[in-house]
């Protein structure tokens, strides 16, 4: 097409003296907003994770509704204050807990542009997740030696799927980690500012409070005022 | 600037597969324009597939003790049916117009995330082939499309359906999940300069509420297929009675997602009828505060009525009457907007084009949809009428009268913009009238079988006194509505081939996209006009009175009326 | 089956008729919504139609908050009163159940696909597929399912229950005249769903008394004399056709040698009958079998014909069915049917 015809078209979509270029409008989408509020909202990353995170309710809502509606007609056979270890699962919790802590340490080193700290605290973040996986497959594999599986009954199967579907989610947060770890360390985040880092510091933290609450129903509970 | 083409040349209406890259041109494609064509094609792809289950199922119906179909397949065929009318047709081809049309009526370049925009479609594409592999391999779902257990568990069901079945849906409901995420961040994020969020186009609003339905509900289904897959793949007993589980509480997980859903696939449409409307009636909306505010309304409420689905569950009355109560409430929002579009007809200038005939068939049918409908709220007669035809009645005449005619509505208005040509009005007339009448003999009669004891999800029945008749009519109107597809099929061809070219804005309406060249430039938009009210062409077009000036546009004040400028 | 089905309009109870009630008022209700709504879009199709040659804009009308607010109104007023009456209408048709432990007059049992019967007060026996009621009485319901959710429904006579196999369900259900009442499986149980009919017979007290008298005992026919002495049947050549004709029935079948057939074959894994060793409760109970009027619950009617044919290939009438086909030879069939007809 010819400049001519591009100008004559352009004449005929007739949009006034007032019209904004689209290149224009297309920089002003991404404008910088001007409260704190519309820094946390407007951003399209984080606004895709907590949007995400909330459908992440809806399905774990579900599991643990189905979880405490069998709880609460009881359960024949094994359950969770004979079949689990409240002490050695205390212990990989307390790995999760504190990954929520380095990892905001790693948000800090972000801002701060201390390349070195902010791949530092990653790796451990992630390894502190590594070791709760680790505990995790250990507290499975003894339940599955006492033959506790998921066919056994109600409580083998409420207790995989609940934690299990939870497992995932650390092992996909695991994955998150260390390529933000590795993308860190190519300098990718050397501006002090990544809205991927901080949608996965929000998956990582939503992560964390999920097993608070599976730790609190499926542990501490039973095992104290059971 | 220059090296951009500025406007493509409307000369091939479709990008073709021949064209520079080719078949990866459509595959790799992130571009929301073509993943929505896309989107659509697919859509219409699985509504015939659908609807030929649909014919064998009437055929089987159209005597009394037929043998055409077994059961077993009479059962695979209604499963699929409502699948693949629910996940493979209705909700892809709403989504599809979102994808397209949301990013254009906000003045935007793309969705906000054009690669998980494309991931959201092929999931859906392949978790579509997934399901219907299920028949390659032998053993197609036979459940029903709602799948209760225990009837969807082994020993009941040894074959691989369920299976199939519920990976199936697990892949495409994780991709509207992922939709549903980018047109709430599209909506909130990529609106054009000066375009407030209650100043969108009432059909990118219901897209942006309908993002919200997405990620509220269908995580609901993903958690109840999870836990059947655990159950038959590994030995769970969630919905195993033998094994401690209650079945029952399927039925709630479900039906949290499922009521929801109906919602997912009406709201769209409304926001169609919402667009077409006004353009045929050279009005602005009625009332959009009312419009915008009851769709919202019905998110919130569609999230507290899903019990209405198990009213012969015997939950107690405390539980059946408050779950009736909402459903109930749920008519004042639809009310709400039956209302809005006939006072936006009124004192119009209603020019009869096929989409607004869709449009205004629309009004009647999903007005019979919407009483049946409230009669199920009804808790004394639900008893009565639940699991009878009587519901398969009123769901196709919200389902195909409401959103089907909406959504043909949508078609006729929108194919000048997508494709460049205009949709042959003398064939639309044709596939109007064809629909109308072909659906109402499907449906109607089927309120009267209800009635009368003929419970749904049978392939057969005995010859009872004036039900072989009715359910004759009923399948002859079924062939007349699949022959009223086809006349579709063949005025899309036609039209494609040698309609008549349409300019950028050939119904003279006034929202974004048709600010643009049809088809729109790969990038959408050259320039925009100014934004200062819903209507930006219009404010364009009538210096002097644009929606802004008027005073009625305020709530608070109305009544004051003011003739437009005739230029 | 009878010939005319029952409709949601036709009565026999104050349960079913509350509902009917609510059904033609609401009905009524939104025939009116239906008519204003289809009359104003009429008229805006007339009056407001686009005039040729006129392309002047009409007046911009942006909204009316008090026409908004009337039909906000509107509707949420129509649906209070329609939940005032259904609030009211719902003790009517789903009466409360009385005491918790308020043991049942009739449990229901949901079979793939078939219907058990078991009448635990009125002598304490268990039948299939008919069910026998008084007249003007009304009992009060247990439902239970065997394997999978089934639905009872007879539209006359009371609501719709789900007989599910996770939890008993409890109703009222009542008959106000004699006669015969049509119903069917409400909820998709899989297979031969469609074949899940149900019949009910309403009788008046006296006949429905004698009834469960015989019912509670064990047939005459369960024995027939001369059943001690009657030789082990010789197995006689199958017929070559896929169900058997009419003619293929001898006259005058041996209903002691039936009984011989049917104690000796896998009829006895299934069924039972009262008197004998049968008592198997897989599948229907057969103790008086020939008192009922219908097969396979409600694929055919119960004829020495249907019933030989009905033995001899199942799959063919009911696909699905979880009984296997009998290919008896001709005199077998015969006095196994005679003997089934026999248990009266």
């Amino acid at each position: 097409m010819s400049t001519d015809a591009r100008e004559a078209r352009r004449a005929e979509m007739n949009l006034g003296k007032d019209a904004t270029n689209a290149r224009d409008m297309m920089a002003q989408n991404s404008q910088s907003p001007q409260t704190p509020f519309q820094k946390i909202l407007l951003d399209p990353s984080k606004m895709l994770m907590v949007i995400f995170l909330l459908s992440e309710l809806s399905f774990f809502g579900a599991l643990i509704t189905t979880y405490l509606y069998y709880q609460a007609g009881g359960i024949k056979g094994p359950n969770a204050k004979e079949a689990l270890n409240f002490g050695q699962t205390a212990i990989f919790t307390a790995f999760l807990l504190g990954s929520s802590g380095t990892i905001f340490l790693a948000d800090r080193a972000l801002v701060k542009r201390n390349r070195r700290a902010l791949v530092f605290w990653l790796v451990v973040t992630a390894v502190m997740g590594l070791i709760f996986i680790v505990g995790q497959g250990i507290e499975y594999s003894t339940l599955i030696n006492d033959n506790i599986t998921m066919s056994r009954n109600l409580f083998g199967t409420t207790f995989f799927t609940l934690t299990g579907f939870h497992g995932m989610h650390v092992i996909a947060g695991l994955l998150a980690l260390s390529i933000m770890a590795l993308l860190a360390a190519l300098g990718d985040f050397d501006s002090g500012h990544s809205s991927a880092l901080t949608a996965v510091s929000w998956y990582w933290h939503f992560v964390d409070v999920v097993w608070v609450i599976l730790f609190t129903m499926i542990y501490v509970i039973p095992t104290f005022f059971g | 600037m220059s090296d951009i083409p500025l406007v493509p040349e409307p000369v091939k209406p479709l990008p073709f597969l021949s064209e520079k890259e080719g078949l990866l041109s459509w595959v790799a494609t992130v571009d929301h324009k073509l993943l929505g064509i896309l989107y659509i094609l697919t859509s219409v792809f699985f509504l015939l597939v659908g609807g030929i289950e649909a014919l064998f199922m009437r055929i089987q119906l159209g005597t009394p003790q037929n043998t055409f179909l077994s059961p077993t397949a009479y059962n695979q065929l209604f499963t699929m049916h409502g699948t693949t009318m629910i996940f493979l047709a209705v909700m892809p081809v709403l989504i599809g117009f979102g994808v397209y049309f949301l990013p254009l009526q906000i003045g935007a370049r793309d969705m906000a995330f054009p690669r998980l925009n494309s991931m959201s479609y092929w999931l859906f594409l392949f978790g579509g082939l997934l399901l219907y592999y299920s028949f390659v391999s032998g053993s197609a779902p036979q459940g029903g499309w709602f799948n209760y257990p225990t009837l969807s568990e082994k020993p009941y069901e040894t074959g691989l359906g369920s299976d199939y079945w519920a990976l199936g849906l697990a892949v495409t409901g994780i991709g509207s999940v992922a939709g549903g995420i980018n047109f709430i961040v599209t909506a909130l994020t990529l609106r054009a300069p000066g375009m407030r969020l209650t100043q969108m186009p009432m059909f990118s609003w219901t897209v942006f509420i309908n993002g919200f339905l997405l990620i509220g509900a269908l995580p609901f289904l993903n958690a109840a297929l999870a836990m059947l897959l655990a159950d038959r793949q590994l030995g769970a007993h969630f919905f195993r009675v033998q094994g401690g589980g209650d079945s029952t509480l399927y039925q709630h997980i479900f039906w949290a997602f499922g009521h929801p859903e109906v919602y997912i696939m009406v709201l769209p449409a409304f926001g169609m009828l919402s667009e077409v409307i006004p353009v045929f009636s050279r009005k602005p909306l009625f009332g959009y505060s009312f419009v915008a505010g009851s769709t919202v309304a019905i998110l919130f409420l569609s999230f507290g009525v899903y019990a209405h689905h198990m009213f012969t569950a015997d939950l107690g009355p405390v539980w059946n009457f408050f779950f009736g109560a909402a459903s109930a409430l749920i008519a004042v929002p639809t009310g709400v907007k039956i209302f809005t579009w006939i006072a936006t007809m009124w004192g119009g200038k209603i020019r009869f084009t096929t989409s607004m005939m869709f449009a205004t068939s629309f009004l009647i049918l999903f007005t019979i949809g919407g009483i049946t409908g409230v009669t199920f709220a009804i808790v004394p007669i639900d008893w009565q009428t639940h699991n009878s035809y009587y519901v398969v009645a009123h769901m196709h005449y919200v389902l195909f009268g409401g959103t089907a005619m909406a959504v043909y509505a949508g078609t006729y208005y929108w194919f000048p913009k997508m494709t460049g040509r205009m949709l042959s009005e003398k064939w639309g007339k044709w596939h109007f009238w064809l629909t109308f009448i072909g659906f109402n003999a499907t449906f109607f009669i089927q309120h009267i079988l209800g009635i009368i004891g003929m419970p749904r999800r049978v392939y057969t029945y005995p010859d009872l006194a004036g039900w072989g008749i009715m359910n004759l009519i009923s399948t002859i109107g079924a062939f007349l509505l699949a022959f009223s597809v086809l006349v579709f099929l063949i005025n899309v061809v036609i039209s494609l081939i040698k309609g008549e070219r349409a300019s950028d804005n050939p119904w003279d309406a006034w929202t974004l996209e048709w600010a643009t060249t049809s088809p729109p430039p790969i990038h959408n938009f050259d320039q925009l006009p100014p934004i200062k009210g819903r209507r930006p062409l219009w404010d364009l077009k009538y210096p002097n009175d644009q929606d802004w000036m008027r005073k009625e546009n305020d709530p608070m004040k109305n009544g004051e009326k003011r003739r437009s400028s005739e230029e | 089956m009878p010939p005319v089905s029952g409709s949601v309009f036709d009565p026999d109870s104050p349960q079913v008729k509350a509902m009917s009630d609510l059904f033609i008022l609401s009905l009524v209700i939104g025939l009116g919504v239906l008519m204003l709504v289809t009359g104003l879009v009429i008229w805006n199709i007339i009056r407001y139609r686009r005039r040729p040659g006129d392309n002047t804009e009409p007046t911009q009308t942006a909204g009316n908050t008090r026409l908004e607010v009337m039909w906000t109104i509107g509707p949420f007023a129509l649906a209070t009163i329609l939940m005032v009456l259904t609030l009211i209408y719902m003790g009517i048709s789903d009466p409360p159940k009385t005491a918790a432990d308020q043991q049942p007059d009739i449990e229901i049992v949901g079979h793939q696909w078939w219907w058990e019967y078991r009448y635990l007060k009125d002598g304490n026996f268990t039948t299939a597929n008919e069910l026998h009621v008084p007249t003007g009485k009304r009992l009060y319901i247990r439902y239970l399912s065997s394997d999978v959710l089934h639905g009872w429904w007879v539209p006359q006579l009371g609501r719709q229950m789900d007989v599910s196999p996770a939890r008993d369900n409890y109703t009222w259900i009542q008959s106000d005249t004699p006669g015969q009442y049509y119903g069917a499986c409400a909820f998709y149980c899989g297979g031969p769903h469609a074949w899940m009919l149900i019949k009910v017979v309403s009788q008046p007290q006296a006949q429905y008394d004698a009834w469960a008298a015989n019912q509670s005992k064990a047939s005459q026919g369960a024995n027939p004399p001369g059943a001690e002495s009657a030789a082990v049947p010789a197995p006689t050549a199958p017929a070559n056709t896929v169900t058997p004709s009419a003619q293929t029935l001898k006259a005058g079948g041996d209903p002691a040698r039936g009984q011989k057939i049917f104690l000796g074959n896998t009829c006895i894994n299934c069924h039972a009958i009262n008197g004998t060793n049968a008592q198997a409760k897989v599948g229907p109970n057969l103790s008086h079998f020939g008192a009922r009027s219908i097969i396979g619950a409600g694929v055919m009617n119960n004829t020495p014909e249907n019933l030989a044919k009905w033995i001899y290939n199942p799959q063919v009438i009911k696909p699905g069915v979880l009984m296997p086909g009998y290919q008896l030879g001709d005199q077998d069939m015969s006095d196994l049917v005679a003997y089934l007809e026999g248990l009266k």
